[in-house]
């Protein structure tokens, strides 16, 4: 068979099954299991393609998906989580869309605590919203930070899809963990501004409202008492590794066990919500894992039927400079956000993008960066968005589907700007890094 | 008729055993028009690196490019190759080439058709001075080519992702490796390298292995054409010898500094290692690993 | 699924308790995992325990229960829906196609789940037959890790064919099951 037509066969038979509604892992498998028998021949082919499923994540470098996703699992379940909320609020002085600007202070924070998109959404969704809404919030304004702060959480470390991304794509996973946290602060950074802004123009949007105003100790307490300790998870995990202790994969398990002692030291910890979480992170790494098990195989079968050098080739015989090819890339990665989740994101396009990467010689970190910031851009893109989809989950009836569309607009906005600027500046990304790892 | 066969890499792509591998299937595909053409398909993005033996010997790609350590999984004694003493020239007079091929058939369905990495030792690689061949209180990242013989000096070992040692380095989470005395260039593992001990051990080895029903089911013109061709890639292993001394000229000035021992240590260090490595050989196949060593050490 | 009930949905039921079970064992795989690479980095660095500098076998054992952690829990997730799909154009197609189109995907997964059972199965047979061996810091059969995989796919099957059977007993239209990670 010639790769165009096996590049047909594997890329359009996956497309057809994922619409089906088959699951994503279940869309590779059917289409393995084809191109197996074609590809790699008959019955020895797909006896090899069992054994390639077992290796495929019996590997070391995937082990921290589990890890940071329980970090996560670990603060939202005991109740830590809450208290990030309550210490940050009682910082933040009189602003225009002060609960908005607490959500993202505080999203922030804990994005640098928790490796989970889905706790951090679901924890600021159910805490907040509630608040905002009572408070006279525009459903608008107010779903919108807590969805955005949700995929800045994705770009600050810890954060398990960038583990994939490194895993897969071959990208130093500690480049691209510290890569992220400089476009991430950015990014809050400009949420911050802009519901500032926003709500000077039309302070409606979010009412000023009465809250309690601490003075002196009342109002550092809970900095010292719990903001402070949980953000020293992060210090741990970070100073394992600098000091030399623990590989970059070791320290986050050292930052797993690190927030379950802090959750024992609080007398958070219980055995049945340790029990809760755990099952909580068996539950979504095994979503994880479960597609790349499909999804690497794929890729394999992929590039065994020369499909993947061969619209390798053809892509690089365009002529095109790679900056073209790299924004063509980054287009094709949103475009592909309207309608497939992250993992599947890396998995259809990763064989395809790393080659070319090498292929034009582009720094691999920024690349990865602009990846991650696609990426984010694709949990919050309607109609299937992750965090749309989270939110109206722990919304109110009140709250309408078209408000959250309408919310999360101008985040999709400055994502997009972001990704403009690290295009532009490359620094932006590669710059921490180079300096830190 | 053309035959056509499929090649896959054990190694990634940019690994530079994989260039003069597909020079060599460039030649091939020009002298062999109408009797035999290798269709290189990639590397372990294809197949991974650790199912390439299995792949062989099922018949999923007719021939691979790989080292013994990736394919143990089909017959533990395909890491004693690393222990050769005698040249791929040699083996061939000597029988052990035949012996070779006597296993690789029984166990793996497999025909050896050439060694194309040799005279090129492991190193051991440092970060912290030692005196004596004594790594007591060092972490050495390993592999299983040389755990043995690494514990056997007191190490204490770990394994550690490859992607990882670099920063494992930079951090000291590790003290030094083992590696062939190339390569270490095309991981950027120099810049975090300081020392590298002298002698070197073992004979690291890269091989052509083949489906063997494929091989047999060859036109024998097409498998005469094989056989001189893959002899002739052996043959230009002399090649090895002036490269890797070039290789050790980049380390020192990449400012890697040797550490060596009077000679009876180095001697000494060396049969150590074989001696360790054999005893390992031995133990894992009693059947074969004597017979293997009578005819591939010294 | 109302208590009672037909012998099916008694064995459904059944399954769904061994599927819950099987997920705890995947649960308590990743506490065990964290606390085997802390120990391991603990014992490098501080020598707490004589003549045990640290737990070289730890990063092989992580890889294989990351490997378990994704088979024990398959299943599990199945049955609750949170194998995650694309149902955009389930929602966009009249309900009724939509049924016609998760019935078409259940049995299409049915069949995937059994192919590859089977040669996940033929693997682990062949693997046992040449008695090959899995050379790391351990020396084990490969036969062992091989072996999950054929279970695991057999376990998806028979819960491919529940899902059917509740599919078939359920409305005529497609269902809510989840779409995204996180
Ligand atoms: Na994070
Ligand atoms: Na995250």
């Amino acid at each position: 068979m010639d790769w165009p037509s096996a590049a047909w066969l594997m890329l359009g038979g996956s497309t057809v099954l994922l619409f089906l509604g088959l699951p994503v892992a279940f869309s590779f498998m059917v289409i393995n299991l084809v191109g197996a028998a074609l590809f790699l021949g008959g019955q020895a082919g797909l006896t090899q393609l069992a054994r390639n499923s077992v290796g495929s994540v019996a590997t070391f470098s995937l082990t921290p998906i589990p890890l940071f996703i329980l970090m996560g699992e670990v603060l939202f379940h005991t109740g830590l989580a809450v208290k990030v909320i309550d210490g940050v609020e009682r910082l933040i002085r009189q602003v225009p869309g002060r609960l908005a600007v607490v959500a993202v202070v505080a999203g922030t924070i804990f994005s640098a605590i928790s490796g989970s998109t889905i706790a951090t959404t679901a924890m600021l969704g159910s805490l907040m919203l509630p608040v905002m809404l009572q408070r006279g919030y525009h459903p608008a304004m107010a779903t919108g930070p807590l969805m955005a702060i949700g995929a800045v959480d994705m770009l600050i470390p810890p954060s398990a899809l960038t583990v994939l991304l490194g895993s897969l794509s071959g990208i130093s996973i500690s480049k691209l963990l510290i890569g992220g946290v400089l476009p991430g602060v950015i990014l809050s950074a400009a949420f911050v501004l802009y519901i500032v802004v926003r709500v000077k123009m039309n302070p409606s949007l979010a009412p000023a409202t009465e809250f309690v105003e601490y003075r002196g100790w009342a109002k550092l307490k809970p900095l010292f008492q719990y903001v402070l300790p949980l953000v020293s998870i992060f210090v741990v995990v970070v100073a394992s590794m600098s000091a030399g202790w623990a590989t970059p994969t070791e320290s986050a398990a050292i930052g797993a066990l690190f927030t379950m002692a802090l959750a024992v030291a609080y007398r958070a910890l219980t055995f049945s919500n340790l029990l809760v979480a755990l099952r909580g992170t068996a539950a979504i790494s095994g979503m994880i894992l479960f597609i790349i098990v499909g999804a690497t195989t794929f890729s394999q079968i992929l590039s065994f039927s020369g499909a993947s050098d061969g619209l390798v080739s053809e892509i690089s015989g365009l002529g095109l400079s790679p900056l073209q090819v790299i924004a063509a890339m980054m287009a094709l990665l949103i475009f592909l956000g309207l309608f497939v989740e992250q993992v599947s994101m890396m998995m259809i396009t990763l064989p395809i993008y790393m080659p070319l990467v090498q292929k034009y010689g582009v720094d691999p970190v920024w690349f990865g960066v602009m990846f991650l910031i696609c990426m984010q851009l694709g949990l919050l893109l309607p109609p299937h968005g992750l965090l749309l989809m989270t939110m109206k989950g722990v919304s109110p009836s009140q709250v309408r589907m078209a408000d959250i569309f309408r919310g999360v607009l101008p985040y999709i906005a400055m994502s997009v700007l972001l990704l403009v600027l690290v295009f532009l500046v490359p620094a932006v990304a590669v710059w921490l890094p180079k300096v830190l790892v | 008729q053309e035959a056509t066969l499929r090649l896959v890499s054990a190694f990634p792509e940019n690994v530079f055993y994989v260039k003069r591998t597909t020079d060599w299937i460039a030649k091939v595909n020009r002298d062999g028009k109408g009797a035999l053409q290798i269709n290189f398909i990639g590397g372990p993005k294809a197949i991974p690196t650790f199912e390439v033996g299995n792949a062989v010997k099922t018949g999923v790609v007719d021939i691979a490019m790989t080292t013994g350590a990736y394919y143990t999984n089909v017959m533990p004694e395909a890491d004693n190759l690393k222990l050769a003493e005698v040249s791929a020239a040699e083996q061939r007079q000597n029988g052990a080439y035949d012996l070779i091929n006597r296993i690789w058939a029984e166990k793996g369905n497999m025909r050896y058709l050439a060694r194309v990495v040799e005279f090129t030792p492991f190193h051991l690689y440092l970060n912290r001075k030692i005196d004596k061949p004594d790594l007591t209180g060092l972490k050495i990242r390993i592999t299983p080519v040389y755990r043995d013989f690494f514990q056997a000096l007191g190490a204490q070992v770990m394994t550690t992702a490859p992607g990882e040692v670099y920063t494992a380095l930079e951090r000291g989470v590790i003290d030094g490796y083992g590696w062939p005395i190339h390569l270490l260039f095309d991981l950027n593992w120099q810049e975090k390298t300081k020392y590298r001990v002298d002698p070197g051990f073992y004979n690291a080895e890269v091989s052509l292995i083949m489906n063997l029903d494929k091989y047999k089911a060859l036109p024998a013109k097409a498998r005469e054409f094989l056989d001189r061709e893959a002899l002739a890639f052996e043959r230009d292993n002399e090649f090895w010898k002036s490269y890797n001394q070039n290789e050790a000229k980049r380390q020192a000035e990449a400012g890697i500094q040797v550490i060596t021992f009077d000679a009876a240590t180095n001697r000494a260090f060396i049969e150590k290692a074989n001696e360790v490595g054999w005893a390992a050989a031995i133990k894992a196949s009693p059947q074969y690993g004597p017979q293997m060593k009578k005819l591939l050490a010294r | 699924m109302a208590p009672g009930g037909t012998a099916l949905d008694r064995l459904e039921r059944a399954y769904g308790r061994l599927l819950d079970a099987l997920a705890l064992a995947g649960a308590a795989l990743i506490l065990a995992m964290t606390l085997m690479i802390c120990g391991d980095v603990l014992l490098r660095n501080v020598r707490i325990v004589p003549g045990v500098a640290s737990l070289e076998w730890s990063t092989e054992i992580s890889e294989a229960m990351l490997y378990m952690v994704t088979m024990l829990t398959a299943p599990w997730l199945l049955r609750r829906g949170q194998h995650i799909r694309v149902d955009i154009v389930l929602r966009a197609v009249p309900a009724g196609l939509g049924w016609v189109f998760e019935w078409t995907a259940d049995v299409l997964g049915c069949a995937c789940c059994l192919t590859m059972a089977y040669f996940g199965a033929r693997a682990a047979y062949a693997s046992h037959a040449s008695g090959a061996m899995s050379i790391k810091t351990l020396v084990t059969p490969e036969w062992w890790l091989l072996s999950l995989l054929p279970l695991a796919f057999l376990a998806l099957s028979l819960e491919m064919a529940f899902r059917l059977r509740r599919l078939h007993l359920g409305p005529r239209e497609p269902r809510d099951d989840a779409v995204s990670t996180g």
